[in-house]
């Protein structure tokens, strides 16, 4: 029975219990995955997730720390191949990092909350088993360069020996940074420079040729006299982008070209951040060479009546000078109670030139400061001027009690170049002054130089006949004044026959408190006549154009200027009366009547040379008449000359003069009339403003008439420059309307004008769709520049267009003058594109 | 068969050992990956050189301004020397670092910054103007 306690077999019980067993460690070891493994696994990938995840998110904000603004940052990832031996990927998206494990069963992102705020566009992804990982943090500005090409003047006139030259002007391009340029000219030649260098000259020769091949002919056919070419600019930034524009030169080889308005429209920079102005410019510049396609003959009336020898203003001159003091502070003891005493400024220098043939004590000043405060300026008069040397004294009969202690001595020298100076103390001891103390310096003293220049070119053997200096009289005291080595007593000197080139004025200060200073230069009223009329004949006289002289005085004078037989008073040699108007010289009355008859005579004299031409009658005086035409012949002998002969208020020779004027602007050479412009010099009264202008033609093309009036050598050289541009308008009633979109601030707008033409300032008005900005011109002349710029800014990212459709707009009248011909020209279309929602890139890869 | 009864209770101990052994060298395992955690977010904290670079822009944007009044020649001459020493000063901490302005124009110029180490590449292109700053 004892044998049958088993139930089963040994064998069999060990195979039960090692099924039991097996299904028991079975169900433990899933249990164990369950519990042990997968919840270890989820908190390992939960942190090194993290970890990773942190990483990637600290790479990201070191780089904002050093963010580049125009670059890139590269910075290499660590992250372990496996997490729980787990394959992920690492993703930006989101404005997060996002990690996700192979299987996707685990996922996790980490929000870059400050990274969304910067707008960062965040991209990529990797793959923890790829060989490297790299964050690239990338900001590019997207600015990108723009080409403005200006052509100054925009045409020329050049033939096969004379070349035409012309500025091209690329200032006005930008580019973010250095920027090179390249313009091609219309035969391929190459012209660089960069952004440091932006305005060349070009020089070009007629070549029918190249022109016939190269350019072409605006009103079609074969190129014979006129060419238009093509430049093209090409600016680079140092990204190697590029931008281009495209301008047309005129090259001429006859002045018959109607004259036209060139108009440009550009926005700089085109590209920028929100909250940056930008300018919008409209440039319009005088395109052509003279408004009658035809030769001119101008006759000169130079007045050389005996007024013509006074002064008239030429320049001012003005500045600051702080003195240079010597100051030296003495103990005076009490050795000196109740001596007498005497302090010597001196110097042991010649003080040559500057003070020859003057009293060089005069130089002098000091003021004395004494211890008990007493104060004395010691000015130079015969009682404390030294003898023996050149130099002041200051004199104390007795030294007090209260004096005794620190003296101090301010001494300045008026001298405009540095000399020893010596302080003296002397004590009067037993009859005789006895040297007690002495200071020494070298002297260095302030002073202005004011250079002048007098123009050479203008006058007989380029003397001027005098230079006037007047330093204005409350600084008479404070100053000394000496032009070269010419010293001006009290402040006033001429310099007579001085000679053209560059003079300097030296002003020192005398007082040691002088400070300011301000006076005015003076030359001949004759001298700067000629000034004036050489630079017209200059200005206004070009190839082919017939010019002539006449002056006058008591009698007048028509020059000589041709050899030819058939014609002595009209030369195309304008040298020839260059040289003549050099030698005019003044005196006596004013025969205003001859010269204008002489004038007339001069263009008269052949017509078979002038006809066709453009006449021109361009006279000059400072005075009122004063010769009365007797009947005759109109030469010399037919005139009564004095003060009082023309009566009233000239109403006598007013009443012979205005009937030969009024004659002579009838007279037609060819097919024009003589044009007559008149110019009063010097103050008003001294000539007859209302004769002068009655006198005058109308302008070209205008209700006004060509009459100026001139008060000092300025005005008198605009006056002649104007008269030389009537006949250079390039657009009349020129009309400048755009208008700046309401989404657009205007933060202001200026007119720049070079040269002549007259405008109207800058008008803002609100209209439907924003602000009209506005200007007019009367008239615009060849090659004047006038330059609208407009400041404008937005706030918001995108694209503005800076036009309104037909709105936007410049109406001119154009040539030839006379209300007929209206052109509406619509400016160009364009925009500025504010950037700045550009967002630097994030990838990782 | 005799043989096998006599040893059984020895045998199953080591096969328990055995399971022990391995599910605890697993644990271990996970357990070592969670101490790891965080430590290559202090690695990058620690290695990114910021200041490197911060002083390369430093000199880049306002040392080399006080330059900018020099003729051209002189400009280029002495930033050129500046970048010289630069590149002397990263290479003994064993990295890349220059900042050389290669154009000037008026008061302006461009400056390039490069900072390269073996984990970090910058390069940063600057155009600064006398009293308006770098962009």
């Amino acid at each position: 029975m004892r044998r049958d306690e088993r139930g089963v077999s040994m064998l069999l019980e060990y195979l039960i219990l090692i099924s039991v067993l097996s299904v028991f460690v079975f169900l433990l070891s899933l249990n164990v995955k369950e519990i042990l493994e997968e919840s270890q696994i989820d908190i390992v990938v939960e942190n090194q997730f993290s970890d990773v995840a942190a990483e990637v998110s600290s790479q990201i904000v070191d780089s904002l720390a050093v963010h580049p603004k125009n670059g890139y940052i590269k910075a290499k990832v660590f992250m372990p191949e496996r997490i729980g031996d787990i394959e992920y990927t690492v993703s930006l998206e989101n404005e997060s990092v996002v990690i996700t494990s192979e299987s996707g069963r685990f996922k996790k992102a980490l929000s870059l909350g400050a990274a969304g705020i910067l707008k960062l566009d965040l991209t990529g992804q990797t793959y923890s088993l790829a060989e490297k990982h790299e964050l690239n943090y990338e900001k590019i500005t997207p600015t990108y360069p723009s080409a403005v090409l200006k052509l100054k003047p925009a045409s020329v006139l050049a033939n096969e020996t004379t070349a035409g030259c012309f500025e091209v002007d690329v200032s006005k391009s930008s580019a973010r940074g250095v920027y090179n340029w390249i313009i091609e000219l219309w035969n391929g030649s190459i012209i660089r420079g960069d952004s440091g260098n932006t305005v060349r000259e070009i020089c070009v020769y007629w070549d029918g040729l190249e022109f016939n091949y190269y350019c072409y002919n605006e009103s079609g056919g074969l190129i014979v006299d006129t060419a238009w070419c093509n430049l093209t600019l090409t600016v680079t930034d140092t990204r190697g982008l590029s931008d281009t524009d495209n301008a047309t030169i005129l090259i001429s080889k006859i002045p018959e070209v109607e004259p036209s308005l060139y108009i440009k429209k550009f926005v700089n920079p085109p590209q920028t951040e929100p909250g940056k102005p930008v300018e919008l410019h409209i440039y319009l510049n005088g395109r052509g060479f003279r408004t009658e396609g035809t030769n001119l003959s101008v006759v000169t009336v130079i007045d050389t009546s005996g007024s013509m020898r006074d002064p008239t203003y030429y320049s001012n001159f003005a500045g600051n000078v702080t003195p240079q003091v010597w100051e030296v502070v003495h103990y005076i003891n009490s050795s000196w109670k109740n001596s007498e005493i005497i302090v010597t400024l001196s110097s042991p220098d010649s003080m040559s030139p500057w003070w020859d043939g003057y009293d060089k004590d005069d130089a002098f000043v000091m003021d004395v400061y004494q211890a008990d405060g007493d104060y004395y300026r010691v000015i130079p008069s015969d009682s404390n001027e030294l003898e023996s040397v050149n130099g002041i004294f200051f004199y104390d009969s007795d030294v007090k009690q209260q004096e005794i202690g620190n003296w101090s001595f301010k001494s300045v020298v008026a001298i405009p170049k540095p000399i020893p100076l010596e302080l003296k103390f002397y004590k009067w001891i037993r009859y005789s002054w006895v040297l007690q103390e002495k200071f020494s310096t070298n002297y260095i003293p302030s002073y202005y130089v004011h250079q002048i220049e007098l123009p050479s070119g203008y006058t007989a053997n380029d003397q001027f006949k005098y230079l006037d200096v007047e330093l204005y009289s409350p600084y008479r005291n404070d100053f000394f004044v000496w032009l070269d080595n010419n010293f001006c007593k009290n402040g006033v000197c001429r310099v007579s026959d001085i000679a053209a080139g560059m003079h300097n004025l030296y002003i020192a200060p005398r007082l040691p408190d002088a400070r300011q200073f301000e006076g005015a230069l003076y030359i001949q009223k004759l001298d700067s006549a000629k000034i004036a009329s050489i630079d017209f004949i200059e200005e206004t006289v070009g190839e082919g154009d017939y010019i002539g002289l006449v002056s006058f005085a008591t009698t007048a004078t028509k020059h000589a200027v041709n050899s030819s037989p058939f014609l002595t008073y009209l030369t195309t040699d304008r040298s020839v009366v260059v040289e003549k108007v050099k030698e005019l010289n003044e005196g006596g009355w004013t025969n205003i009547y001859q010269a204008l008859a002489y004038a007339r005579d001069v263009l008269l004299e052949n017509t078979t040379y002038t006809n066709g031409t453009l006449p021109l009658i361009v006279f000059m005086t400072d005075g009122r008449p004063t010769c009365k035409y007797l009947g005759g012949d109109y030469s010399s002998s037919s005139y009564s000359c004095s003060e009082t002969v023309c009566g009233d208020n000239d109403q006598i020779c007013y009443n012979q003069i205005i009937p030969l004027a009024d004659e002579i602007k009838n007279t037609v050479i060819g097919e024009n009339n003589i044009t007559i412009c008149t110019v009063g010099f010097g103050k008003s009264g001294d000539y007859n403003a209302d004769l002068l202008r009655d006198m005058a033609s109308y302008k070209p093309g205008s209700n006004e008439k060509c009459f100026y009036e001139a008060r000092n050598y300025q005005e008198l050289s605009r006056a002649f420059m104007d008269i030389s541009r009537i006949f250079r308008i390039a657009a009349k009633n020129v009309t400048v309307r755009d208008v700046i979109p309401d989404n657009i601030r205007l933060l202001g707008a200026e007119l720049t004008i070079s040269g002549n033409a007259n405008c109207t300032d800058v008008s803002l008005n609100e209209v439907e769709n924003g602000t009209m900005v506005s200007f007019n011109c009367g008239e615009i002349y060849i090659d004047d520049e006038i330059e609208l710029i407009v400041r404008i800014v937005a706030d918001e990212p995108g694209t503005y267009f800076l036009d309104i459709p037909v709105v936007s707009n410049v109406t001119y009248e154009y040539y030839p003058f006379g209300g007929n011909y209206i052109d509406t020209v619509y400016l160009d279309v364009v925009a500025v594109r504010y950037g700045g929602s550009e967002r630097a890139t994030v990838r990782i890869e | 068969m005799a043989s096998v009864i006599k040893d059984e209770r020895g045998q199953m101990l080591v096969f328990f050992s055995l399971v022990v052994a391995t599910i605890l060298a697993y644990l271990s395992v996970l357990h070592a990956q969670n101490i790891l955690a965080g430590i290559e977010s202090s690695r990058t904290l620690m290695v990114f050189p910021k200041e490197e670079i911060r002083n390369l822009k430093v000199i880049g944007e306002k040392n080399i301004m006080m330059f900018i009044d020099d003729q051209e020649p002189d400009f280029m001459n002495k930033t050129s020397k500046i970048s010289d020493q630069i590149k002397l000063l990263y290479a003994r901490k064993g990295v890349y670092g220059d900042v050389i302005a290669f154009m000037k124009s008026g008061e302006c110029y461009s400056v390039n910054i490069t900072y390269v180490s073996g984990e970090v590449e910058y390069s940063d292109q600057l155009y600064c103007c006398k009293g308006r700053g770098c962009v």
